[in-house]
């Protein structure tokens, strides 16, 4: 992770917003990635384990964004860890793993903040 | 996976972001007694449709029905009589909740207010052609409930169905309503929203449906049940604001209330981690819950005829918020009204939990349940071959991402004029 941006997305198979992001959320994330012009490593996080996750993304073009998921039984747990109050939530953590911002929704982090963050 | 650092600092913050606001009343006052209800609207068929959830329905003379998918704008022409169906193609955009209205007999508009989109379709040769949509004060471009005039412009009210929209500070008046006129670029404004105070008060009690009937716009308010009926273009052509003008003649219908709802209040929570953390609660209690004008103008809403406070709430709201639960409404009907607010008539609902309904002019009613299937009904005020009973529509076809070429093709261009 050193030297790069996190994007890390939380997302539930279960969310109609997530769902839509499958397919419209790629190129948005290139665009902002190309204003913020610099090394910015999209994370979705999935809630409801591996199987629920792999069958949320199978069939969809999601190259080059990075996988993870809650176990089972642990969402609650991990979204009073993060802070999560609902899906999709996004955060922007910089090379040093500092959480830069967080947003709600399928928005991105300020241009301006996101580049004074990561820009090369 | 998440950095230290990064949790403690979302740890804390959890912690620490709870602030107040907010009280309220938690009952309502009965006004008028609830009509008996002894008519029930007749069932004509229902929509199958097990991949595709219908958003919009618009129909043509000859009583076919076209069907826009919630998911990504698939559009798909059903013939009511036989039962089949076609796909007309994919609206572009990635179009999400997309509505369909008639403009004229071969031209629809589709709006979706999540995707803020408005587009005209010719039903002729599929073309479609984008309008750009009002530039609200508040948020920006939007798109809300909206209607063809049958002057070739567009009524567009962009926060209408929107209830949980910031109030920015401080606040500039916002029309209501915006009329995209045909040609020139014109547009004009109508009503002003007042500001209510607090988060998000002013645009929730704004809630309205609009409809027309020859060069009258009728604009009903779902929160006070009060219809405003008035010529935008016509008369002395003077524009001004419905509420704050004198200069356009407006009509002001109270529609029957059956019970007094306290104000409307907010309990807003503020997670102080995310940039846009407001998590807000707008508690309100409608006069109607829905309605939808046919093209004479006569009108059928969803009445709210009593609600309760239901204390039950999720342990994160429990933890939020400091009125744990919310308004049930616990009696429902529709009603239907003639252009000018005379009541004309009380139905049973369908189905519980009902929260939408579409006129199409031609003799039907479609009813959506509150699993999203829908319900086509006699219209009871239209006799006509539309309104017969048929086999159910089944729709095989699924609203995909690609699930058919994109409609317009090379030749769709966006335009600012609605024409």
């Amino acid at each position: 992770m050193a030297g790069a941006c996190t994007l890390l997305v939380v997302v539930s198979p279960s969310c109609p917003i997530c769902a839509r992001m499958r397919v419209t959320w790629p190129a948005r994330f290139a665009a902002w990635v190309d204003s913020v012009g610099g090394d910015v490593r999209p994370l979705w996080l999935s809630e409801g384990g591996r199987d629920a996750l792999v069958a949320f993304i199978e069939g969809f073009r999601l190259d080059g964004i990075q996988f993870a998921y809650l176990a089972r039984g642990r969402t609650i747990h991990g979204y009073n860890v993060l802070g999560v109050l609902g899906t999709p939530t996004l955060y922007l953590v910089d090379p040093g793993g500092l959480v830069q911002s967080g947003l709600v929704g399928d928005a991105f982090p300020p241009i301006n903040l996101s580049r004074a963050v990561c820009g090369s | 996976m998440i950095p230290s650092a990064a949790r403690a600092r979302l740890g804390f913050a959890f912690a620490v972001s709870v602030t107040s606001l907010a009280c309220g009343q938690h009952a309502v006052q009965p006004m008028l007694l609830p009509p008996v209800l002894v008519d029930s609207l007749a069932l004509l068929q229902k929509i199958e449709a097990p991949g595709f959830v219908v958003s919009g329905v618009a129909a043509t003379d000859d009583c076919k029905v076209w069907l826009a998918g919630a998911s990504w704008g698939l559009i798909v022409e059903a013939d009511p009589t036989s039962g089949e169906s076609r796909i007309i193609g994919q609206l572009p955009g990635h179009l999400a909740d997309t509505r369909l209205e008639l403009a004229d007999d071969h031209r629809l508009l589709a709006w979706s207010q999540e995707s803020r989109v408005l587009m005209r379709i010719d039903t002729r040769n599929n073309r479609i052609r984008e309008v750009a949509p009002p530039k609200h004060p508040c948020v920006g471009s939007a798109v809300g409930p909206s209607v063809p005039l049958g002057d070739g412009s567009i009524a567009v009210a962009p926060l209408g169905d929107q209830r949980i929209v910031r109030t920015p500070r401080p606040w500039q008046d916002a029309p209501i309503v915006w009329l995209l006129a045909g040609g020139d670029n014109h547009s004009v404004t109508i009503g002003n929203m007042s500001d209510k105070g607090g988060e998000f008060l002013t645009v929730a009690d704004a809630q309205v449906r609009i409809g027309s009937a020859g060069d009258t716009l009728q604009i009903l308010f779902l929160v006070d049940g009060v219809l405003e009926r008035t010529m935008p273009w016509g008369g002395n052509s003077r524009l001004s604001t419905i509420h704050a003008g004198e200069q356009r003649k407006t009509d002001t219908v109270y529609l029957p209330r059956y019970f007094q709802a306290p104000d409307t209040w907010e309990d807003v929570w503020h997670a102080g981690w995310l940039i846009n953390g407001l998590q807000p609660r707008v508690y309100q209690v409608a006069q109607f819950a829905d309605a939808a004008f046919g093209p004479d103008g006569a009108f059928f809403a969803i009445r709210n005829g009593e609600a309760k406070w239901n204390a039950a709430d999720t342990p994160l709201g429990k933890r939020m918020y400091h009125e744990p639960g919310g308004w049930e409404i616990t009696r429902q009907w529709i009603e239907q009204y003639a252009a000018d607010g005379r009541p004309l008539g009380w139905f049973a609902l369908p189905s519980a939990g009902a929260q939408r309904l579409v006129v199409d002019g031609v003799g039907r009613l479609f009813i959506w349940g509150d699993d999203g299937s829908v319900g086509i009904f006699r219209d009871p005020s239209r006799s006509g071959q539309c309104g017969r009973p048929g086999p159910d529509m089944l729709i095989p076809f699924v609203d995909a991402p690609d699930a058919a070429p994109i409609l317009g093709g090379a030749d769709a261009s966006a335009s600012s004029s609605p024409d």
